[in-house]
């Protein structure tokens, strides 16, 4: 569905992503994994139009994207690949009611703007009517969180690019909206590209993974594969490197 | 018998302008010399500010009240802000989550270590700033002698975080308080830093305090394990023993909705709904509203009772059967139930 092909990006004399490709299958939540630096926040910003690239090319269901972004592009492609960012409380206007949010948006994709369709797409993401008029520092971190995914889904786009979309969240809020991004997966069938360091959430979400590391491709597989059969060190070390809630006597032989 | 810490029915009231609150409805922890306390729970359930009230910095107007709220078996409670002045960087050290925010960023990372030698331990300039470069090294910073003239906008994140860890341990103090160390870094950095404190600490038996919601940092960090839930310390156990005997609903909900990739594809099971807001105390299990297994007595308050050696919970499920039927009967006798909601 979206196809990236040698995508390089160089800031000055330093290469972020390095001759990068993959693919993003139609329905599938891909992971794209990696330290800080390890450049997959910069591809994530390169698909959804926020970075331009340095070469390479990306296409989506076989039309090519534009390289340079300006007002014109954003209306053509913007509808069509939406970004969830980790700080829901920066994504939002803090003037704009929850129904503002939703309206402009619905407006931007040439959508009709009703009562009906806020209330439908505030229901999607598991908020209710009353949340209509609430201003961002009116809601939780997690109704933000709702919010600007229902935003990101009105648009009804082909992708949605998700850069560390729970990272900020408490456990139990996060399990919320994983859940709900799984079901939005399940029933509208939008691909998700989901950008995160937390390997324990990739397992839980993910259909393949892609492990980048310093820009470049490490390896791309089934998450059962990456998980229980990694063919990279680089991988083992990052998995070696995450804590799981299980018990080791860890520090009993470190301190004995 | 001699804890460094000891806290029990920690009661907190602070003021605001929309009336009191009482963020802390009965926090009961313990920590030992050479021991690392993890303290668990959502945003919003007390942890912060009961660690907060234990450095005395919490808001003025705030009302503190106590059985027992010792440190090395000195009370706190009757300290005023100068005694604190004296305790705050000598016996507790503090790290918090954003490294950022804690440096002064117009004063040079090595002056801003020295800072509380020089305060507190009365070091001259010139022995300070040796003193903050060679704990620049310990906490594995390369370079100590260039990198303590830095700003600190010219470290990295991983870095600034190490260097924090230097500030707060520079006075080699006996009680360590972190409050969400690790939760902004990457997950092999985290993992350095955690073995970083760790090592540091136990060479020094000193004491430490971890804030977080991670309950994977918890089964790699925690000799003691502390949940608390809208203010209450609801289950403390050895990390051994909590792990293996999760015994109250909310601990058991915290595991079900913490991702674990060795686990497998095993789906998370969120808690539903959210912590109360603490405008009132609390009457009966505050969790009771989110438990499944709620039953009518959880309208009662569950006394905090030792379930096993050291592991004490407080929720009815784990009474025994005879003081449960005891209870059931209580509330029998007083007819109808007063269930808020």
């Amino acid at each position: 569905m979206l196809t990236i092909e040698g995508v390089s990006k160089r800031f000055g004399s330093f290469m972020a992503v390095n001759d990068i490709s993959f693919d993003v299958r139609a329905g599938e939540i891909l992971a794209l994994v990696g330290e800080s630096g390890s450049g997959k926040t910069t591809v994530g910003r390169i698909i959804a139009g926020l970075e331009e690239k340095s070469s390479g090319s990306i296409a989506l269901k076989g039309e090519s994207l534009p390289n340079r972004y300006g007002k014109t592009e954003f209306r053509i492609w913007g509808k069509r690949i939406q970004m969830i960012f980790q700080n829901p409380l920066g994504a939002l206007n803090p003037f704009f009611s929850s129904a503002d949010v939703l309206a402009e948006a619905l407006r931007f994709s040439g959508k009709k703007v009703t009562d009906v369709a806020i209330d439908h797409w505030l229901a999607e993401v598991g908020l209710q009517s009353f949340h209509r008029h609430r201003l961002p520092h009116q809601l939780s971190g997690g109704q933000r969180q709702r919010l600007v995914i229902a935003r990101a889904l009105c648009m009804e786009p082909d992708l949605i690019v998700c850069d560390e979309p729970v990272s900020a969240l408490d456990v139990s809020i996060q399990a919320q909206i994983l859940a709900l991004l799984k079901r939005l997966r399940d029933e509208k069938g939008v691909s998700l590209l989901f950008i995160t360091h937390d390997l324990n959430v990739v397992r839980q979400i993910a259909d393949r993974v892609l492990v980048m590391n310093r820009g470049v491709r490490v390896e791309l597989a089934d998450t059962a594969t990456v998980f229980e059969n990694p063919s990279h060190d680089y991988t083992r070390q990052l998995l070696e490197a995450c804590p799981v809630p299980e018990y080791q006597a860890k520090q009993q032989e470190t301190s004995a | 018998m001699n804890h460094l810490l000891e806290i029990r029915n920690l009661q907190v009231e602070l003021k605001t302008e929309l009336g009191p609150v009482y963020p802390v409805q009965g926090a009961d922890l313990i920590v030992r010399r050479g021991e690392t306390l993890c303290l668990v729970g959502e945003s919003g359930c007390g942890k912060s500010l009961t660690m907060m009230s234990v450095m005395g910095l919490l808001p003025p107007g705030s009302r503190i009240q106590a059985d027992r709220f010792h440190l090395e078996g000195e009370t706190l409670l009757t300290l005023d802000e100068h005694a604190y002045r004296k305790l705050r960087g000598p016996v507790i050290g503090m790290i918090f989550q954003d490294a950022m925010a804690a440096f002064n960023p117009v004063l040079r990372i090595g002056d801003q270590l020295a800072e509380p030698l020089r305060v507190h331990k009365g070091f001259s300039r010139k022995a300070a700033w040796v003193r903050a470069v060679e704990w620049l090294d310990r906490v594995g910073i390369v370079e100590p002698e260039k990198r303590a003239r830095f700003y600190p906008h010219e470290f990295s994140g991983g870095m600034l975080q190490r260097a924090m860890i230097a500030m707060a341990l520079i006075t080699e103090p006996d009680l360590v308080i972190a409050d969400e160390p690790t939760t902004a870094l990457d997950v092999s950095v985290q993992a350095e830093i955690l073995d970083l404190l760790r090592s540091l600490l136990s060479e020094r038996q000193a004491g430490l305090v971890m804030i977080t919601h991670d309950l994977g940092v918890v089964a790699e960090m925690a000799d003691r394990v502390t949940v608390m839930y809208a203010g209450r310390t609801i289950e403390e156990a050895s990390g051994a023993e909590f792990f293996a005997r999760l015994s109250h609903p909310y601990s058991r909900g915290l595991m079900a909705c913490t991702p674990n990739w060795r686990a497998g594809a095993v789906p998370v099971t969120p808690i539903p709904g959210l912590p109360p807001a603490l405008t009132a105390v609390q009457t009966g299990c505050a969790f009771r509203f989110r438990c499944a297994e709620a039953m009518v007595i959880c309208a009662e308050k569950p006394e905090i009772t030792e379930v096993a050696a050291g592991h004490r919970v407080a929720c009815w499920l784990n009474r025994k059967p005879d003081v449960l039927a005891a209870a059931v009967r209580g509330v029998d006798e007083e007819g109808a139930m007063d269930v808020d909601d």
